[in-house]
């Protein structure tokens, strides 16, 4: 069974430095990818081959120069790229996540209301909202006399957890992790691990980038190694990173 | 008017007549008003019975008595009084005041008509500071002497502007200082003069008539004239005339009162009382007093109509109530949609704004490409131009650039402070998106300032009323939009107030007494208290010190989420613009040259303008 | 039947009218005539015209000698008489350039078109006091025929150009066209409120309490909230100016009379963003009679009230608070009975003391802190 949530053709991102005397740095030259439901592919490359900017660029973070970026959403196919903004605003919350290596909640909102505003915000009511979010927390350790803490206060470890289980609960079609478990200890890792292969179960789309090549051989189906703009190979974890030594 | 001709007074020791007779001074047979002066003040007269309450301008003439006594009244009676009339006139109810008696011998000198001091015989009576006791005939007249005419002299010192609330019926200011009394002095302490209602349509000064008074000119069956002599103001209570004293539905309006008093005279309690010799009371209207000491008045109908159901009682006040401890969340607000079936709130099409000569054809030569919003062609500034956009509800459209950018120019357009030289501005709310804002009048759009627009100033003293307290700031915008429960006003006061992180136990200080960052919750609470469809935050934290700024910010950004409002924030500051919208609006010299969603901006932004904007909120 | 308490309200008034008759009219000294008032007491005979709105000079002098001397009190006495008599024709409006010049200087210019013609002024006399026995002596040789010590004018020199024509002439005055403003205000018939047209601010200043508003002026100048400087004077005058109204029957402009005015012209220095800074503006001022003090406020605050009279509260001010009959009128029906207001205010402030009583538990705090 091949169905294409994400359809990436020929994506091209170039930024030019206005303010550095003009000059351009080439991120992306011409990116074929697609995501099926259900699939979890990683991203490979060197730093600067283009991984997080390709993610931000179906985030519509970055805007691109060129090419295409389509969801398949349930009411039909969505061309990203050139959606206008207030649609893509409202895309985000419901059906394309994104979590970043760092949290950026305002400071003074506690776990619990971060994780169960964006709950809500895919379309969960209030009540099941709180309570789906206490689980993402618990599933994922966090001490619960912290849930109702100024997330400014938390540690970077705390703070990666709460910004995972934000992303994850009640989870959208398609989502983007940029460097989620960097910052974690052994056996807070292993829970967050263990809650993204369970994505997969549940039929999400997982587009990813990890700087940790034992996590893409335990959670990706697929690893698309980047260089230079361009995509240069892809398959299974094995094929593209070479056998678990 | 009937015409008793017997005087009453001809009985007395000695009559003006006899007085005259004895002193070496020329006749008082000479008219004191000129008949052209008399016809301009009947026509005044006319308008104020036509329009009950609304204080007509006249011509007024000087009197051979001075201004402040009694020059008003006596025009007016002069005006309507013949030969044919029987005249009364009283001054704190006392036919024998130097005021009432100096005024009748002009009257009756210069008219030739009766006189008496038995209000039943009276046709016109000229009053200062009271109504008779005895109820006057339907056809009778009651002239009052009015010192200020202007009832809303306390709250607003300047004419214009109490002549625009009057045109505008927009009376909050009178209502929040009820709301002020009622806070700090647990009773509304206005004495005398006290605001009133008149048909529904115009706040109106009861010239010093005790509230005592105050009821018996609600559906009364005489006319009732008011002229202000040195202000050059009439104004009219016609009979059966709804005049209905200014106060909260749940706070009772009080009359003067004081336990077990009595008329030392006639033994009367349901008269107006003053002090009489030390510890004692007497009526204040002497005919009244001395006729129930002669038997000779209707008590018991006298004590039927007394407002005694008005007198003061403590146990049904208001007074200084707390908040409630446990503030009740807000409700959440009702949103109404537009015409087109699109779920805009706010639209703004192609707004323009040129300070100087020349409107479009200025704009030429002026932008971001030619490096100046001064035009070549005219030398006028070019401040926006070509500004479009909308938002949605719960949505938050960012507006940004260096000051000078244009950006609060478009807000001031968008509230009508400036007159936009061109664009429309269309809100759900009014005809449902069907009519350009910007197209109505001053006092429409003011009008839309109280429900539909909530404002959050840079400054909070331009948002708030320093003097007034933090409830009382939220009052005025509650009232303006027709709350009249005291304790509604102040529950939901404090629920806005808890809301935003103000310290109920400072509901009651006076904002001037706030700190910056207090003072801006403040504001923020008051621009939600209608919750208006669209907020509108201009530079919001630009004033407060980091932290304070923080705190605010966050508030803002669980506001704009929960209240479902459509939301433009202005600001220089990336961070603020990145803390609270999901798109934006890049500007620079009054052109829009970048716009997408807010963190796309942050993180990709296109224009050398942007990136110089981002790198500087990098560091 | 019919209350018929004690009047002895009447006749202690009439007692004290009579106690202010006898003592003024009856006393030993001779009576003032009218024209000796007149003769002797020129410029406040003026003062009360001026202030009373009415130019009839023995009818300021007869309410002068009534008033005591009062000037306030006999503009009251002129106003009161002028609202018993019928308005029978309105004047035709007058060019102040048909002015036949008393007195008339120029601070502005050294040297201006016409003379600078100092006439009857004490301005430049010591001030002090004198304290004769008796009349002082005729001159030797007598007094010239026309009353008068100076030589003989030319009509030239009654008629000067005016210095602003002069700056005009530069090209230095801004010009006003849209200021027209052709049917003056009638102050009289209608009340003057904010948003009044010049006219109407001009009427009230001319009519306004001479002191009022000097003292309007000097706060402007002086107070913390006045931005008015001073101008520099272009034109000081007082002459004759005809009176003229038309003829019932052929509706020809018929001279009825002459009257005396004072006239001045204030050059103001524009500096404001808005304004052209490289001209002036001109402000104006008239008053009946001879009142220099007031014609040269009135200028000063005309042109301020123009430049900044409907954003701040000058308009205001100038409109509603410097017509002295209206201010001392208020001011002294203080004196009136009170009693039962006052009753009306105690009563409140024992119902404010009962309230506080009833509300004197302590309030804990409530609510959260705020962060």
């Amino acid at each position: 069974m091949y169905e294409p949530v994400l359809e990436i053709r020929s994506l091209r991102k170039t930024f030019t430095l206005h303010t550095v005397d003009g000059r351009t740095v080439v991120s992306l030259r011409g990116i074929d990818l697609d995501v099926s439901a259900g699939e979890h592919v990683a991203l490979a490359g060197a730093s600067g081959a283009g991984k997080s900017s390709l993610l931000r660029c179906v985030h519509r973070s970055y805007l691109p120069d060129a090419g295409t970026v389509t969801l398949h959403t349930g009411g039909g196919p969505v061309e990203l790229t050139a959606l206008p903004d207030r649609a893509m605003a409202r895309l985000r919350g419901r059906e394309l996540g994104y979590v970043a290596q760092f949290l950026t909640t305002p400071p003074r909102t506690g776990p619990l209301e971060v994780v169960a505003a964006a709950g809500r915000r895919r379309g969960l009511r209030g009540p099941e909202a709180s309570e789906a979010a206490a689980a993402a927390l618990r599933r994922l350790a966090l001490d619960e006399a912290l849930w109702d803490v100024d997330c400014g206060v938390l540690s970077g470890g705390e703070r990666q957890r709460v910004n995972l289980a934000a992303g994850t609960v009640s989870p959208p079609r398609v989502l983007l992790l940029d460097e989620p478990v960097s910052a974690l200890d052994p056996a807070n890792r292993e829970r967050a691990l263990a809650l993204m292969e369970s994505l997969t179960g549940r039929g999400v789309a997982v587009l990813a980038v990890y700087h940790d090549t034992a996590v893409m051989h335990r959670l990706a189906s697929r690893v698309v190694r980047l260089a230079d703009g361009l995509v240069v190979a892809e398959g299974s974890p094995d094929e593209v990173l070479g056998a678990v030594a | 008017m009937s015409s008793p001709s017997t005087s009453s007074i001809s009985s007395a020791a000695a009559t003006v007549g006899e007085l005259l007779a004895g002193s070496a001074r020329p006749a008082e047979d000479r008219g004191i008003l000129d008949e052209g002066a008399k016809r301009e003040i009947r026509r005044a007269a006319l308008s104020a019975v036509c329009v009950p309450g609304y204080q007509v301008p006249f011509g007024s003439r000087e009197m051979p008595v001075a201004r402040g006594w009694g020059s008003g009244g006596l025009q007016v009676t002069l005006a309507v009084v013949g030969a044919a009339d029987t005249v009364k006139v009283i001054d704190q109810g006392d036919d024998d005041g130097v005021n009432a008696t100096n005024l009748r011998r002009l009257i009756t000198g210069s008219v030739g008509c009766a006189e008496t001091t038995d209000s039943r015989e009276a046709s016109v009576v000229q009053t200062r500071h009271r109504v008779p006791e005895q109820p006057l005939a339907a056809d009778d007249v009651l002239v009052l002497q009015v010192p200020v005419p202007e009832p809303l002299r306390g709250v607003q010192k300047s004419v214009a502007e109490c002549a625009r609330m009057h045109a505008e019926a927009d009376y909050s200011s009178i209502w929040v200082s009820l709301y002020e009394d009622l806070v700090h002095n647990g009773v509304i302490s206005r004495s005398t003069g006290y605001p009133v209602l008149v048909d529904g349509r115009y706040v109106m000064a009861t010239t010093p008539i005790p509230r005592w008074d105050v009821p018996r000119l609600h559906r009364s069956t005489h006319l009732s004239l008011f002229g202000a002599g040195r202000e050059k103001r009439i104004y009219a209570v016609p009979p059966y005339t709804d005049v209905v004293p200014l106060t909260f539905d749940d706070v009772p309006f009080e009359v003067e009162g004081a336990r077990g008093a009595r008329c030392a005279r006639c033994g009367s309690v349901d008269t107006f009382l003053v002090e009489h010799g030390s510890a004692r009371f007497g009526c204040s209207d002497t005919e009244w007093c001395d006729r129930v000491r002669a038997g000779d008045a209707d008590a018991e109908a006298h004590r039927a109509a007394a407002p005694l159901a008005l007198l003061p009682e403590a146990a049904r006040r208001a007074g200084r109530q707390r908040p409630p401890v446990e503030t009740r969340p807000l409700p959440p607000p009702r949103r109404t949609g537009c015409a087109d079936g699109t779920d805009w709130t706010l639209k703004v099409d192609r707004i323009g704004k040129v300070h100087g000569p020349g409107g479009a054809a200025a704009v030429p030569g002026t932008g971001p490409e030619h490096r100046t919003a001064v035009s070549p062609v005219t030398g006028a500034v070019v401040a926006a131009w070509d500004i479009g956009f909308d938002v949605a509800p719960g949505e938050a459209l960012g507006l940004i650039g260096e000051s000078g950018s244009g950006k609060s120019t478009v807000l001031r357009c968008l509230v009508g402070e400036e007159a936009a030289t061109t664009g429309t501005v269309r809100l759900a709310a009014v005809d449902r998106g069907r009519t350009d804002v910007l197209s109505l009048t001053p006092a429409q759009r003011r009008r839309l300032r109280i429900d539909v627009l909530g404002f959050v100033h840079q400054d909070p003293a331009a948002g708030l009323t320093l003097n007034v307290t933090a409830g009382g700031n939220i009052a005025e915008r509650l009232t303006a939009a027709g709350w009249r429960s005291y304790r509604d006003i102040r529950a939901r006061a404090a629920a806005l107030l808890d809301r935003v992180e103000v310290p109920l136990v400072r509901m009651d200080d006076p904002v001037a007494t706030f700190s910056g960052g207090m003072r801006q919750r403040v504001q923020i609470a008051k621009a939600l208290a209608t919750d208006p469809a669209v907020l509108l935050l201009d530079e919001p934290t630009t004033g407060l010190d980091a932290s304070v700024a923080a705190g605010v910010l966050d508030l803002l950004r669980g506001l704009l989420a929960e209240r479902d409002a459509a939301a433009v924030v202005v600001s220089h500051d990336f961070g603020v613009i990145e803390a609270l919208t999901d798109r934006s609006l890049v500007m620079q010299l009054g052109r829009v040259v970048e716009q997408g969603l807010t963190d796309q901006l942050f993180r990709d932004p296109h224009h050398p303008y942007t990136q110089r904007l981002v790198a500087a909120a990098r560091r | 039947m019919g209350y018929s308490g004690a009047r002895g309200g009447l006749a202690a008034i009439l007692a004290a009218e009579d106690l202010v008759r006898s003592a003024r009219d009856r006393g030993p000294q001779p009576w003032a005539g009218t024209e000796q008032i007149l003769a002797r007491f020129r410029l406040a005979v003026d003062r009360v015209m001026g202030e009373a709105g009415l130019y009839h000079e023995a009818t300021a002098a007869d309410a002068f000698r009534q008033a005591e001397g009062d000037p306030l009190e006999a503009a009251h006495l002129v106003r009161a008489h002028r609202s018993t008599l019928p308005r029978i024709a309105v004047s035709e409006p007058v060019d102040p350039d048909e002015m036949t010049v008393l007195r008339r200087i120029v601070p502005a210019h050294r040297t201006p078109d016409g003379p600078q013609l100092l006439g009857r002024t004490s301005d430049y006399t010591g001030r002090r006091l004198e304290r004769p026995d008796g009349p002082p002596d005729p001159p030797a040789g007598g007094l010239p025929a026309n009353g008068s010590a100076t030589p003989a004018r030319t009509a030239a020199q009654r008629h000067p150009r005016r210095f602003s024509a002069l700056l005009r002439q530069a090209d230095l005055l801004v010009d006003h066209p849209a200021d027209r403003d052709d049917e003056p205000f009638d102050i009289i018939r209608r009340p003057a409120r904010p948003g009044a047209p010049r006219s109407a601010v001009l009427a009230s200043m001319a009519r306004a309490e001479t002191g009022a508003l000097v003292g309007l002026w000097y706060r402007s100048v002086l107070g913390p909230d006045g931005h008015i400087h001073e101008v520099t004077l272009g034109e000081v005058r007082h002459g004759r100016l005809p009176l003229r109204v038309r003829h019932p029957h052929t509706d020809a402009p018929v001279t009825i009379g002459e009257f005396r005015v004072t006239e001045t012209e204030a050059i103001e220095d524009l500096d404001e963003a808005d304004e052209d800074r490289t001209r002036f503006d001109l402000g104006y001022g008239l008053c009946l009679g001879h009142n220099e003090r007031k014609a040269i406020a009135m200028a000063n605050l005309d042109i301020a009230c123009r430049r900044f009279g409907r954003d701040g509260p000058l308009e205001q001010l100038l409109l509603l608070t410097t017509d002295g009959l209206d201010s001392g009128g208020f001011l002294e029906h203080l004196k009136l009975p009170h009693y039962v207001t006052f009753r009306s205010m105690v009563e409140r402030k024992q119902a404010m003391r009962e309230q506080r009583e009833v509300a004197a538990q302590p309030t804990e705090p409530l609510g959260r802190d705020c962060r």
